[in-house]
């Protein structure tokens, strides 16, 4: 028995200690994909094949990105962008997860809530853009209004469901052991719902991420969203793939760092 | 062995009101239990062991009847009583350790909690696992880890609700032998619900026996054996065999 169960743990161990390794593999296997694609589209371009002005060559559009990158213009967009995430996004926590708790920790609460919430959902963040322009201005209100709808939701209802997803029989453990009210929160229902939180929360920022650049296509004077809107009155596409490629890159990295997070925050979940 | 009764329970009944009807789950228990005994209630599955178990544990009220502890009436869960569950029910966020000490912390001071928590995981030879994570163990050892958290609650009686039978085999009997040896070292008073007729042979003096729907005790067999105890031996294949029948 004992021999068997060392060996379960040691296959746990060396999973850990071959990290590394296993980092560099998923490496180059998550990049193959897109490097063949980047590969065959070069060469499509040089030899001809495709017109320049409606698909210009990745080296065009990368050197379109270093003098966006040297000149500080696309990081002065992109910081507006990510600014605007940042205020949204705190907006939202602030707001949904305390919601989530009281609203999970209330019964019937949601039966009066659930029907309204689910029509809201239905409305994808970018038809209130109009709404939100004429009620905030054209300034940076109504794109982080935007921002907070987009990511409210995802938020609120897995907070929601992470307060209602306590399993009893932990909770009767906590009857069983006598432990006080405080730690039955802290360290029975806080644990349970930060897991379903988590998922909340990346569902949330990955959301106002794609409504954020929405809500800067249609009216903005600055960020990653505008920059498209640029390049296509100045008839420039080699500027809208590096905005396109720059939203695509910063989404996927800001996923990384929540997911980074989760791992910080919860070392005892098997799989992130 | 001292004679005082610990657990006492006079003409206990229950009965589970729901939506589609009422179940009777235990009608008239009279039971009970003196300090450092280890007794086995064994009987079909729905035979109410598992709520008679509840109701000492304080986890369960009884609809007719009074259920004491220690001379005092059992109104909810106590410091006196520790519960083993089925499944180990650990946290999956606390480490092996944390998940001991989390109980006693309050109570007993982080000194004194520390030399619990590795006295009894070195009782269930888990001492070095101390700072793993429930995912990372297997079945008997996070049940080992359930039972080493329920002896560092220094309860008087410890309350077992099938603990062993999730287990595959030659880990439960290990597992029983183990505990059989810990129970000698403690003398706690252990009282543990089964279905298995073989495991409560092996590891307890008192066998009570239920009957199913309402739940009843039919008899209380004292077992003459000493320990360890051998299941081949003439006497326990016949004591098998007799409440095999009686349970049927």
């Amino acid at each position: 028995m004992t021999l068997k169960n060392h060996k379960h743990l040691d296959n746990n161990l060396t999973q850990l200690n071959t990290n590394g390794k296993d980092a560099v593999k998923i490496i180059i296997r998550g990049i193959a994909f897109p490097l063949t694609i980047i590969i065959i589209w070069e060469f499509a371009a040089r030899l001809g094949l495709v017109n320049q002005y409606f698909l210009p060559s990745p080296s065009k559009i990368f050197d379109t990105f270093s003098t966006m990158f040297i000149s500080g213009e696309l990081g002065r967009h992109l910081l507006a962008s990510v600014k605007r995430l940042i205020y949204g996004f705190l907006i939202t926590v602030i707001f949904a997860i305390p919601l989530g708790i009281l609203v999970g920790k209330a019964k019937y609460f949601r039966y009066y809530v659930n029907p309204t919430l689910s029509f809201l959902q239905q409305i994808p963040p970018i038809a209130w853009i109009p709404i939100f322009i004429l009620w905030l201005g054209i300034d940076e209100a109504n794109k982080v209004a935007v921002i907070v709808y987009a990511s409210f939701f995802p938020v609120f209802l897995n907070t929601v469901q992470g307060v209602n997803s306590v399993d009893p029989k932990l909770v009767e453990v906590g009857r069983a052991y006598m432990l006080t009210p405080m730690k039955m929160v802290c360290r029975i229902y806080i644990p349970s719902a930060v897991m379903s939180i988590f998922v909340g929360l990346r569902l949330g920022l990955s959301n106002c991420w794609r409504a954020l650049v929405g809500a800067e296509l249609i009216a903005a004077s600055s960020g990653i969203g505008y920059l498209i809107t640029e390049g296509r009155t100045l008839s420039q596409p080699n500027t809208i793939f590096v905005a396109i490629f720059t939203i695509g890159i910063a989404g996927s990295l800001l996923d990384l760092s929540l997911k980074r997070a989760e791992k910080k925050l919860m070392p005892w979940k098997k799989d992130v | 062995m001292s004679s005082n009764v610990l657990v006492e329970l006079q003409n206990v009944g229950k009965t589970f009101h729901s939506a589609w009807g009422s179940v009777e789950a235990l009608r008239d228990i009279n039971f009970s239990c003196f300090e450092s005994e280890f007794i086995s209630i064994v009987g079909a599955s729905g035979c109410g062991k598992t709520t008679l178990l509840r109701i000492i544990a304080g986890l369960e009220k009884p609809s007719s009847g009074e259920a004491f502890f220690n001379g005092e009436k059992i109104e909810g869960p106590g410091y006196d009583r520790a519960v083993v569950f089925q499944e180990p029910r650990l946290f999956p966020w606390l480490t092996v350790e944390k998940n001991i000490s989390l109980p006693i912390q309050s109570q007993k001071g982080s000194q004194k909690t520390e030399q619990i928590v590795e006295q009894v995981l070195r009782l269930v030879e888990m001492s070095n696992f101390r700072k793993a994570y429930p995912y990372e163990l297997s079945g008997g050892m996070a049940q080992r880890v359930a039972i080493a958290r329920a002896l560092a609650f220094e309860p008087k009686a410890l309350l077992m609700d099938e603990p062993f039978s999730a287990l595959d085999a030659q880990t439960r009997s290990r597992l029983q032998l183990q505990f059989i040896d810990l129970w000698r070292k403690t003398n706690r008073t252990v009282i543990l619900v089964t279905h298995d007729i073989e495991e409560a042979l092996i590891l307890s003096q008192k066998v009570v026996i239920m009957t199913p729907s309402p739940g009843t005790i039919k008899e209380t067999l004292e077992i003459p054996l000493a320990y360890p105890r051998n299941k081949d031996t003439l006497e326990f294949i016949e004591l098998r065999k007799y409440i095999l029948k009686s349970i049927l």
